[in-house]
């Protein structure tokens, strides 16, 4: 049997709408940086701006997770959601809402950035866990080789070449997988 | 997918910081802050949709129930009378 973690986007939205809070969990795990992403990069909010937008997108999620169709669009839903919550709170500040700041779906650059990001870090996945963990760590963490060399309990002189040993199974995972599509 | 260079994934990567930690702990926690707002909304005098609400009574309210009036359990209950 699947850990929660293994199971698909559709299948946590469905056990998200059947009470699961482990699902819930990890609904939110799983989405957190991709909305967090939205509202500070594609919108640029502030952090104390974000934060409330980012705690009611999912507390409307929770509410309208019934409204959801598809449940493998729980992904492109959770973006819609986003970007009005976050239109909506620039208007409500007085601020103009110049035209770059509202992200038309997949034709902005800036959201089609994010996404393109979220696929590379749902790829991550199939990496081993220390492998995760430290390009995880050096990259979207920004912590440096002597943090996460104390972190990890390893050298610090071996972590550059560990990143990039990590970095070039990533690259031939994505590689395996535009292949299948040829 | 796309091909990517090292340098590209690289950036890639870095694109998708977390949020604050307290941010996933609190979203975490809507279903039970969900089930606390059912048990407070009877105590408030009313809910009439549109009605500006006092925080100093949803405290009062929250407090009635029997809860701790915690910010977020202040901020959902404010967010659901306004969504009403």
């Amino acid at each position: 049997m699947k850990g929660i973690g293994g199971l698909s986007d559709g299948e946590i939205a469905a056990r998200c709408r059947e009470g699961d809070e482990a699902a819930w969990a990890e609904l939110v795990n799983r989405f957190s940086r991709y909305i967090y992403a939205i509202l500070t990069q594609a919108f640029r909010l502030s952090q104390h701006e974000a934060e409330d937008v980012f705690q009611e997108v999912f507390s409307r999620a929770f509410d309208k997770l019934d409204t959801l169709r598809d449940d493998g669009a729980i992904k492109p839903w959770l973006a819609q959601m986003t970007r009005r919550a976050a239109i909506d709170r620039i208007r409500a500040s007085g601020r103009e809402v110049p035209v770059d700041e509202i992200p038309e779906g997949e034709t902005d650059q800036e959201f089609h950035r994010i996404d393109e990001a979220m696929s590379i870090h749902q790829a991550m996945e199939v990496l081993p866990e220390h492998c995760h963990e430290i390009v995880d760590r050096f990259f979207a963490r920004d912590e440096s080789y002597r943090t996460i060399g104390e972190a990890l309990g390893i050298p610090s002189g071996t972590i550059a070449s560990r990143i990039s040993r990590c970095l070039a199974k990533l690259k031939e995972h994505l590689e395996g997988v535009s292949g299948e599509g040829r | 997918m796309s091909e990517y260079s090292e340098r590209e994934l690289a950036g890639l990567l870095r694109t998708l910081p977390p949020p604050p930690a307290h941010w996933v702990e609190a979203a975490e926690q809507i279903p039970q802050i969900k089930r606390q707002i059912n048990d407070v909304l009877p105590f408030l005098e009313s809910t009439a949709p549109g009605r500006a609400v006092e925080t100093a009574e949803l405290e009062n309210a929250i407090e009635a129930a029997g809860l701790v009036a915690e910010p977020q359990l202040v901020a959902e209950l404010q967010r659901h009378l306004a969504d009403a």
